[in-house]
């Protein structure tokens, strides 16, 4: 196997709002190989944001603090590092792409130059060197370059994700976090736009966090999966671990609520009732609620287990496990 | 009906509590209630009329029979003070009510039938804009000669302006809005449409400007008495007192510093007052 | 660019028109002969007949209007004061650089202050320092200028005798009143550059800048400052308006001889003619200074520019390589 360029261990982060403590992640640990692409996938709300920016060091401090764990990037610990190290790391070794890209750049500065400042940062480049490898940058993304020096208020949601792309990309960084990348864009740009992270993925060998709500793109770019609820991993394991021999309830509900996945004629199966108010989680299982496999069981601590090869499931009667082809 | 009722109670509930949480905008409230009260209640709480005249006592430093002295007609200080809360204070509520209720027709017809009629409309405000309001505000009431009449007059139309702009800007953003679409789909009236359903949804942004207008107002007023366009004397305006003493201010400073600090703190409680409510109605915006 | 300039100008023009149109409305209401305060209370009948005659006062509204702007465009005339008889338009020339002079410089303060503050209030939002700064904010908010004005010449005049209370024999003697108005002006300006400036910082390009690995330095400099500035550009020209109309009562309390100063006089002596004159002077002032902001604006806003850019983008782009 290849080596591990990020290894998040046991964090958990809460905000600490007016209405009371919000614990949006909780002891969460996952490993990222280079090269590889993992994709978080959950709810909105599920704590999957708080986590890029725990690994970016771009928690909002005050409200937000980490009230343990690790964040281990080339063996340094993320956490503990000083700010004037992170700015070393953020867009030059870790980039992150943000959810909506319309209003992701500043609207007053030429896009290349917002291309130009990321390079100049990292690189010790002239002003000239800098805006020729800006315009590089554009052309690997698919703008002409002669649209260097235009505000974004002339492109469209899909070109402006493509120069946030570009922005992340611009000094090769190892490790690329991207936020549901294509929530805001059109079916058809959104397919162009996964087309390109996955062409220059191959292209640079960088390696990806893949953030998103969406089970086909996880499908189309993921090498792994980690399904999140409620700010815990519930399922973890390779592609074909958790889409083929789908062992956790929730998991399982999330494919039964997608369109083409009931056969045709069939009514969608949404999932009954809504995430634990975060402000007060539960101490047993956080989907007992909704979960329509709940038993006695249930009202315990459950701890992440591998179910066999590495797929690990927080349940305590998985649907199935390893080896043993439910479907 | 009895479930919206309840609804709105504790929504209502909720808003109080959120008022209540910022203290600043509490004190306001009580200060204003406060200032109100002693408003109401001058006579029987002012120690002295406001034109009591007594030329033998003229000018004498605070002290235990004048809580703030008296000015150079002998007057009591203090009572002139309390007295002067029911000109300035109605003054301050009577402008602002007026220039509102015109602005709140201006803004509305411009917002809501847009095009050429707002064009119009906006063009004119555009030019009432050019003069600074309470520039308009000091030539209208030179016109018309000064007194409480006709600063009453020009402060309103000084302010006209301005608010009118805003609320228009108010109209126009709930206008794009669905239920006035679902409201004229209902075939309701323009004017059943402007009142009925626009306006209730403007309230919040009415009452806090309101407000602010309140304190704005008192300022205006306090300035036109200053220059002898207000309140005409014996009638004691805090600004109008400040004018009077302005001539003593180098041995009697308390004849300048008492009103002003009275004027100041009246208008810093309805602006936080005002604050108060604005992030009560909106807790997005607090703490702008 | 050109066109929109051009466009502003021309508005200009037709506000100037509307704003010396309700000059001359009050005119039309004030009480009283016009012909008869110019001549006073002795001269006859007839002297004031003839002197009606001759400024034709019997003419139909509108033409006396039209010639009125006529006499101001071509003639630079504004009418002869009641009060001195000298031509209008000599004296508010005269007063006319000493109020500039107040109103530009209230300005300069009123902007460095309430721009330095506001800027550390948002960076610094719920910091100590934040919090100074709106006590001071509302507290100047809420004092009338012309008491603020008079409570500083009383300590710093009076009492400590460091500055000159009154007269105007050099820049000295503008300490006071600039410092007046600039500090009742800088709230306004405090307000709007922290609240701009806390939008900005919420906005989703700050984080991608941070992203980038930015320093939080230049990323106030580069990133916040320009996109927060412009709500504030279009506002200085109100706090303009609003500090050169503070300076009538601030220039009397002062005594220095501006042309608030002297409309207050005209105020106190009924002068029509050179209260109408000194507003239209002074909005004229204002609207120039609006036009210069607008024009300031046009070149921050990226949107505004390409609108009017077809004529100045390749000028652009050659400054820019």
């Amino acid at each position: 196997m290849s080596e591990v360029i990020l290894s998040v261990k046991n964090l958990s982060v809460e905000y600490r709002v007016e209405e009371g403590i919000v614990k949006a992640v909780n002891d969460v640990s996952f490993d990222v190989k280079s090269g590889e692409t993992l994709g978080l996938v959950g709810e909105t709300g599920a704590g999957k944001t708080t986590i890029a920016l725990s690994i970016m060091g771009l928690l909002p401090v005050p409200p937000a603090v980490v009230t343990q764990g690790e964040i281990l990037f080339e063996g340094e610990n993320i956490l503990a590092a000083n700010e004037k190290y992170l700015r070393t790391l953020r867009g030059n070794k870790i980039s992150m792409i943000f959810q909506d890209p319309m209003s992701a750049l500043n609207p007053s500065t030429y896009v290349g130059d917002q291309i130009s400042e990321v390079i100049m940062l990292h690189n010790k480049v002239s002003k000239d060197k800098a805006r020729e490898m800006a315009e590089e940058c554009l052309e690997m993304v698919g703008i002409p370059k002669n649209r260097y020096a235009e505000y974004p208020h002339k492109f469209s949601g899909g070109m402006k994700q493509r120069v946030i792309i570009a922005i992340a990309l611009a000094c090769n960084p190892n490790l690329l976090i991207a936020d549901e990348p294509t929530t805001a864009l059109d079916v058809t740009i959104q397919a162009q736009i996964l087309e390109l992270m996955e062409q220059l993925k191959e292209k640079k060998g960088t390696s990806n966090i893949l953030i998103t709500h969406d089970l086909g793109v996880i499908a189309k770019m993921c090498d792994r999966v980690a399904v999140i609820y409620a700010g815990e991993i519930v399922e973890m394991g390779t592609l074909r671990q958790v889409f083929k021999n789908t062992a956790h309830p929730y998991t399982k509900g999330l494919f039964d609520a997608l369109p083409g996945n009931s056969l045709s004629g069939k009514r969608l199966k949404p999932i009954k009732g809504s995430m634990p108010d975060p402000t007060s989680l539960p101490e047993n299982c956080k989907f007992a609620n909704r979960c329509f496999n709940k038993s006695d069981k249930c009202d315990q601590r459950i701890k992440l287990v591998d179910i066999g090869d590495g797929h690990l499931v927080r349940c305590v009667s998985p649907l199935c496990s390893e080896g043993v082809k439910s479907h | 009906m009895n479930a919206s009722k309840s609804g709105r109670k504790s929504q209502f509930k909720l808003f109080f509590r959120r008022f209540c949480r910022n203290k600043l905008a509490v004190f306001g409230l009580i200060f204003i209630v406060f200032i109100i009260l002693v408003a109401l209640f001058a006579p029987f709480i002012a120690p002295y009329g406001y034109d009591d005249q007594n030329v033998s006592i003229r000018l004498t430093k605070p002290n235990s029979e004048h809580w703030f002295g008296t000015d150079d007609l002998g007057r009591d200080v203090f009572s002139r003070m309390i007295y002067g809360a029911r000109v300035s204070l109605s003054v301050g509520i009577s402008t602002t009510a007026i220039s509102m209720f015109t602005a709140l027709i201006i803004g509305m017809i411009s917002g809501y039938y847009g095009g050429r009629t707002d064009n119009i409309i906006m063009r004119i405000v555009d030019v009432f804009l050019a003069i600074p309001s309470i520039l308009l505000s000091i030539a209208i009431a030179a016109t018309l000669g000064g007194g409480i009449v006709s600063m009453l007059i020009a402060l309103s139309i000084g302010a006209i302006p301005g608010v009118s702009r805003l609320i228009r800007a108010q109209v126009m953003a709930e206008c794009h809005k669905e239920y006035v679409e679902a409201a004229k789909v209902t075939r309701a009236s323009d004017f059943r449409i402007m009142f009925k359903y626009i306006f209730p949804n403007i309230l919040s942004v009415f009452i806090v400007t309101f407000t602010m207008g309140v304190a704005g107002g008192i300022l205006n007023a306090s300035m036109l008495s200053f220059i002898g366009l207000g309140a005409q004397p014996p009638i004691p305006e805090w600004g109008a007192m400040l004018s009077e003493g302005r001539a003593y201010i180098r041995d009697y400073p308390y004849l300048v510093t008492y009103p002003g600090i009275m004027i100041s703190i009246t208008v810093f409680a309805i602006n936080m007052f005002g604050d108060g409510l604005r992030d009560a109605f909106d807790p997005k915006l607090k703490g702008r | 660019m050109k066109k929109y300039i051009i466009k502003r100008l021309l508005w200009m023009i037709v506000v100037l028109l509307g704003v010396l149109f309700i000059v001359f409305v009050l005119l039309e209401f004030t009480p009283g002969d016009p012909a008869r305060q110019i001549l006073g209370v002795y001269a006859d009948e007839e002297e004031v007949a003839a002197k009606r005659l001759e400024l034709r006062l019997d003419d139909p509204f509108l033409v006396r209007f039209g010639r009125y702007v006529y006499n101001l465009v071509f003639r630079f005339d504004l009418g002869i004061s009641y009060r001195t008889k000298l031509p209008v338009m000599q004296e508010i020339a005269t007063r006319f650089p000493i109020t500039i002079a107040i109103g530009v410089l209230g300005l300069v303060v009123s902007v460095a202050i309430g721009l330095v503050a506001g800027i550390i209030s948002a960076v610094k939002q719920y910091s100590w320092l934040d919090k100074i700064c709106n006590v001071f904010a509302v507290i100047f908010h809420a004092m009338p200028n012309f008491w603020l004005a008079l409570e500083l010449s009383l300590i710093f005049a009076l009492y400590l005798k460091w500055l000159p209370p009154t007269g105007y024999k050099g820049l000295k003697y503008l300490i006071l009143p600039v410092a007046a108005l600039g500090l009742n002006g800088s709230t306004a300006i405090f307000r709007q550059v922290r609240s701009s400036m806390l939008d900005v910082i919420r906005e989703d390009y700050i984080r991608t800048a941070r992203a980038k690995g930015q320093s939080e330095i230049k990323i106030i400099l580069k990133h916040e400052l320009r996109n927060a500035l412009m709500p504030v550009v279009t506002m200085i020209g109100n706090s303009l308006g609003a500090i050169i109309a503070g300076s009538v009562v601030v220039e009397s309390i002062f005594s220095i001889p501006g042309l608030g100063n002297y409309m207050l006089q005209a105020i106190n002596s009924r002068d029509y003619p050179v209260i109408q004159g000194s507003v239209f002077v002074l909005a004229f002032m204002i609207c120039i200074f609006n036009l210069l902001t607008d024009i300031v604006y046009s070149f921050l806003d990226p949107q505004l520019q390409s609108q009017y850019q077809s004529n100045v983008k390749s000028k652009k782009r050659g400054v820019k390589a």
